[in-house]
């Protein structure tokens, strides 16, 4: 047999695998497929690839091994498909693979939090006993636009029907704050744009201080001290002029998902600069490919935490209600949030 | 099952003679025991991909910006709200979402012929996606540079987001079944009483057919003066290895036309039970060879 012969003889195969290969590359005509057709692609997947393995063993020619290579590599490509993406199983892993990849992961986790959290504590802690120190973390002219905007409650801005949109937060009786129901027209309006600003914002932070975790975690680290330093000045210096109660009952809902959310996504950004320091007996790049995947399950989750977060801040943190309900929401969503951390799909095996 | 292991031994492909090839060509053993290759993008057509996305993720955004402001004089929060969301959704799952979707190409990727796949040949899957395009952030400080010099420090042109999701972005070029081994029907055989035994060898053989058929193929067309220039050195090799006797003018001066011959006559020798082909065609410089 020489390559003449070979060639003419098997033409017509390359040429229908060809054609099933641009079928099954088209979406529409995929699903079109019968299934004589399937057992035919696999078959010439086969054929095509003994083929390849001829020419290149008998040398016929780069061309003619280029032109098979090509086919194989479409075919394979199409073969082997990724499994499918689908929605119960994204659902499934936010609600329990995220806090179970967490927990196998609690060291980082950990330390994610308390690079966002003492910080935060510490600095709340000394500008409040001391208001005169949060000039030297923050700007003044942010000192005074903080004041201003917490020296009285948020919402009392005018006339309005609020029921619309209060009502997807069902903790409470709707009847209980009828009264104090006082907002201005736009108000739908005016918190559909925060929840953009807030989702396009702070799920950007979070993403980022993730993504240079890779540079051996050092951005990571600063971004989370940053932010807990900043953050922990401005609580207790609102706190310490006299508007806490305005500014912790707006922010205590939101905060337990939003401050934990960042911390979490700090974590998974130290995890990326671990898994470069500190390989375990795998290649470098190994090394990047098992624990990157941990690592941004983690922070994806911490993204989806942080768009609830932005939606709990946009439209239930400013809504006129009393305080006191709102603090109890409030640590009632700390509570929930911890509780769904280290309780959520114990007893499971994997993620 | 997938296993790079074989560069090792030796490449796959190229000269069998040089060991260790710098080469562009990844090989990926398939779960059909056959070897195959894929080619890896570089950064320039990466580049050409990603400014191509940019121009299209800015023209979604001047799109919807206009929509939004048409629709504010309804309600103007609401369309700033999914004006900024859909920003954070350009933002950071235009790349992801696209490459998910399409197979690992977005639309700038498409256009150059290039795409993400596996880093052993199989498709990309949606995590991998993800991680590599929310990775992008890293890649991107120092306007790419972080990407850029990571790219030039590994053998596949992969940058961190690349290397934390084990993809690699490869070309695509569209091959043509090479056309079909010229018949040469008119060209008479070598005489067999004007040289020895000597049978070259298949390789030598189907690199006489690769010569012949890049004369008829358009693409890559050699002139005839080329052609015989690039055939000199083989012709004079062949005509003293079968020690042939015959019009030495032929062999150095119309080259292809004799290795024409050579290749006429030992494919022939080897079809005893060949069919007649119908058609004939002849489109080099055969004067040497008719006579």
């Amino acid at each position: 047999m020489n390559k003449r012969k070979y060639v003419q003889q098997r033409r017509s195969e390359w040429r229908q695998f060809r054609e099933l290969i641009d079928r099954a590359e088209s979406r529409r005509e995929r699903k079109r497929m019968s299934h004589a057709d399937l057992a035919n692609y696999s078959r010439l997947l086969r054929e095509v690839s003994n083929d390849l393995a001829i020419v290149r063993a008998r040398e016929w020619g780069r061309e003619l091994a280029a032109y098979l290579n090509s086919l194989v590599t479409r075919g394979y490509n199409n073969y082997y498909t990724a499994p499918p993406g689908n929605v119960r199983k994204l659902l499934d892993f936010i609600v329990f693979g995220f806090p179970i990849m967490m927990r196998k992961n609690w060291t980082f986790m950990v330390a994610g939090w308390c690079l966002f959290f003492v910080p935060f504590i510490v600095s709340w802690g000394v500008t409040q006993v001391d208001s005169s120190l949060a000039a030297r973390i923050l700007p003044v002219e942010h000192l005074e636009q903080m004041e201003q905007m917490y020296e009285s409650p948020l919402y009392e801005t005018g006339e309005g029907d609020a029921d619309s949109e209060t009502n997807e937060s069902d903790e409470i009786d709707s009847t209980e704050r009828e009264e104090e129901i006082i907002v201005s027209e736009g108000y739908l309006d005016e918190r559909s744009t925060m929840a953009g600003f807030y989702i396009n914002n702070n799920v950007g932070i979070a993403l980022r201080s993730f993504a240079i975790g890779i540079l051996l975690g050092v951005g990571t680290c600063y971004v989370l001290l940053y932010n807990g330093l900043v953050l922990g000045a401005s609580f207790g210096y609102t706190l310490a002029v006299g508007h806490g109660d305005n500014l912790l009952s707006f922010a205590v809902t939101h905060g337990s998902f939003e401050l934990t959310a960042i911390a979490i996504s700090g974590g998974a950004g130290l995890m990326l600069g671990d898994a470069i320091l500190h390989r375990r007996n795998r290649t470098l790049f190994e090394s990047l490919k098992v624990r990157g995947l941990d690592a941004i399950k983690i922070a994806f989750g911490a993204g989806v935490m942080l768009v609830v977060a932005a939606f709990i801040e946009a439209f239930w943190s400013p809504a006129p209600i009393d305080h006191t309900i709102k603090y109890i929401v409030g640590l009632t969503s700390w509570v929930f949030v911890y509780a769904w951390m280290f309780l959520a799909g114990r007893g499971r095996t994997s993620a | 099952m997938t296993s790079t292991a074989i560069t090792s031994e030796r490449m796959p492909i190229g000269d069998r003679r040089s060991r260790e090839v710098i080469s562009l060509e990844i090989p990926v053993e398939t779960p059909e025991c056959v070897i195959m290759t894929y080619r890896v993008a570089g950064p320039a057509s990466r580049v050409g991909a990603y400014l191509l996305d940019t121009a299209i993720r800015g023209g979604i955004l001047i799109a919807a910006g206009m929509l939004m402001t048409c629709s504010g004089v309804l309600a103007q929060g609401l369309s700033t709200g999914f004006f900024l969301v859909i920003w954070f959704v350009v933002e950071w799952f235009y790349f992801a979402i696209s490459e998910a979707v399409f197979n690992g190409q977005t639309v700038g990727k498409r256009v150059m012929g290039i795409r993400t796949i596996e880093k052993y040949g199989y498709p990309l899957s949606w995590w991998s996606a993800l991680v590599r395009n929310f990775l992008r952030t890293a890649d991107c400080l120092m306007l790419y540079g972080v990407g850029f010099v990571s790219m030039l420090m590994t053998s596949r042109f992969q940058r961190l987001g690349d290397l934390v999701a084990g993809t690699v972005v490869i070309h695509e070029h569209p091959v043509r079944l090479p056309s079909e081994p010229v018949i040469l029907e008119t060209i008479k055989p070598l005489n067999r009483e004007e040289c020895n035994h000597f049978v070259p060898t298949e390789r030598t053989l189907s690199l006489i057919d690769e010569l012949l058929s890049r004369r008829t193929n358009s693409r890559e067309r050699i002139p005839h003066d080329r052609g015989h220039g690039l055939a000199r050195d083989l012709a004079i090799e062949l005509s003293r290895k079968l020690a042939y006797q015959g019009d030495s003018e032929q062999v150095t001066k119309y080259s292809m036309a004799f290795l024409a011959r050579v290749y006429v006559t030992f494919q022939r020798e080897e079809e005893q039970d060949a069919e007649p082909s119908p058609k004939v065609v002849s489109p080099f410089g055969l004067q040497g060879a008719s006579r």
